[in-house]
C-alpha cells in the first residue's frame, strides 16, 4: 500500500510557501515534542524504522490536516503505549491530572 | 487504540506532549533536564555555520575535499563534526555541469549535524512533493534558474543517509581565507535551491 507519507511526484500541493521559512519551533509543544521523540529513541524505547512507519499509518486526510509535529506526537503516542513503556490509561490518567493542574493552558 | 479515546475531550498537544515526557521521566527513559537541553543543542549549538566551515575547508583544501566527497562521514569526524543517530554523510559537489538539491519526500530527514533544524518549507507537502517530479519548477520559484545544459540530481534523503550540498565557490575570491569564505555560504545554498554570487572584484 503507499502510504500518504510517500509525497514525491504527488501533483496538486501548489507553490512551496517559501515566506515559511523558519527554522525554529513554533511552540514550546513542539520543541518538547521533538526532544521527547529524540530522547525516546536514544533510550532504546523503539527505533527511527518505526518512528516512521507509524507516522505513514496516519488515515490520508489526517496525515494531510495535521501539522508536522502533530504527527510526531502521534507516533510517540502509538509506540510507546503500543510497546508498553506506559499504558492508555496511564496516559489519559496523566493527562486529566495535568489539566486539572491547569498544565496546558499555554497551549 | 480503544474506545477509551473518546472517554476524553480531545486535549491540548501541549498537555499531550506534558504527559508523555513527565512519564518517562517517572519511568527512568528520559532524564530530567534532558529536553531542555536537547531543544538547546538544536536551536542554538547546531546550524548551518557548522555547514559553511566545512564548505569552506573544502574549498580551501584540495586533499580535505577528496577525502569529504569519497566519505562524508569520516571526513567530517576529522572536523569534530559526528552524526546524531549514526546516519551516513554524503556530500554532493556542484559543477557547472552537475546541480544538486536534497530533499527527505517521505519525511524530513536533514542533515541536522551540519544545517541544524530545517527551515518549515523543507517540511512542507509541497515542497517534498514536487521537487523530485518538476525540480526546474521549483527552483525558479527560489529564483534560481539552472541553465538547460546544466543537469540537476535530486537526491531523497532517507534514516540511515543525509546529504549536504557542496556549493561551487564564487569567483573573485582567491586567496581569501577560509573565515572569510565561510561568511558567503548560505543554508540555501547547501541544501541546493540557491547558488552562491559570485564576487565582484574592483
Amino acid at each position: 500500500m503507499r502510504s500518504i507519507a510517500d509525497l514525491g511526484g504527488i501533483q496538486g500541493f501548489g507553490p512551496v510557501d517559501l515566506a515559511d521559512d523558519d527554522t525554529r519551533f513554533k511552540a514550546e509543544w513542539e520543541a518538547d515534542t521533538f526532544a521527547v521523540n529524540i530522547l525516546s529513541l536514544a533510550a532504546g524505547c523503539f527505533n527511527i524504522d518505526e518512528s516512521r512507519h507509524s507516522m505513514e499509518k496516519i488515515p490520508a486526510v489526517e496525515y494531510l490536516t495535521t501539522t508536522y509535529f502533530e504527527h510526531w506526537l502521534h507516533s510517540l503516542e502509538d509506540l510507546l503505549i503500543s510497546k508498553g513503556v506506559f499504558s492508555q490509561e496511564e496516559y489519559q490518567t496523566r493527562i486529566a491530572e495535568l489539566a486539572a493542574k491547569g498544565a496546558g493552558d499555554a497551549a | 487504540m480503544g474506545h477509551d479515546d473518546h472517554t476524553l475531550p480531545p486535549s491540548s498537544l501541549a498537555l499531550r506532549i506534558k504527559a508523555i515526557e513527565t512519564l518517562m521521566v517517572e519511568k527512568g527513559k528520559i532524564d530530567p533536564g534532558a529536553v531542555t537541553e536537547i531543544v538547546d543543542i538544536f536551536q542554538n549549538k547546531l546550524g548551518p555555520r557548522i555547514g559553511a566551515r566545512v564548505v569552506a575547508r573544502a574549498w580551501s583544501d584540495s586533499a580535505f575535499k577528496k577525502r569529504l566527497l569519497a566519505d562524508g562521514t569520516g571526513a567530517l569526524k576529522e572536523m569534530g563534526i559526528g552524526g546524531l543517530q549514526g546516519e551516513a554523510m554524503h556530500i554532493l559537489e556542484n559543477t557547472s555541469a552537475v546541480h544538486n538539491v536534497i530533499v527527505c519526500t517521505l519525511c524530513s530527514c536533514y542533515p541536522w549535524t551540519v544545517l541544524g533544524l530545517p527551515p518549515s518549507w523543507y517540511k512542507s507537502a509541497a515542497y517534498r512533493s514536487r521537487i523530485v517530479i518538476e525540480p526546474r519548477a521549483v527552483l525558479a520559484e527560489f529564483g534560481l534558474q539552472i541553465s538547460e545544459d546544466c543537469e540537476v540530481r535530486v537526491y531523497d534523503s532517507n534514516a540511515e543517509i543525509r546529504y549536504m550540498v557542496l556549493p561551487e565557490r564564487p569567483t573573485g575570491t582567491d586567496g581569501w581565507t577560509e573565515e572569510q569564505l565561510e561568511a558567503l555560504v548560505t543554508r540555501d545554498s547547501m541544501i541546493g535551491v540557491s547558488v552562491l554570487t559570485d564576487v565582484v572584484v574592483g
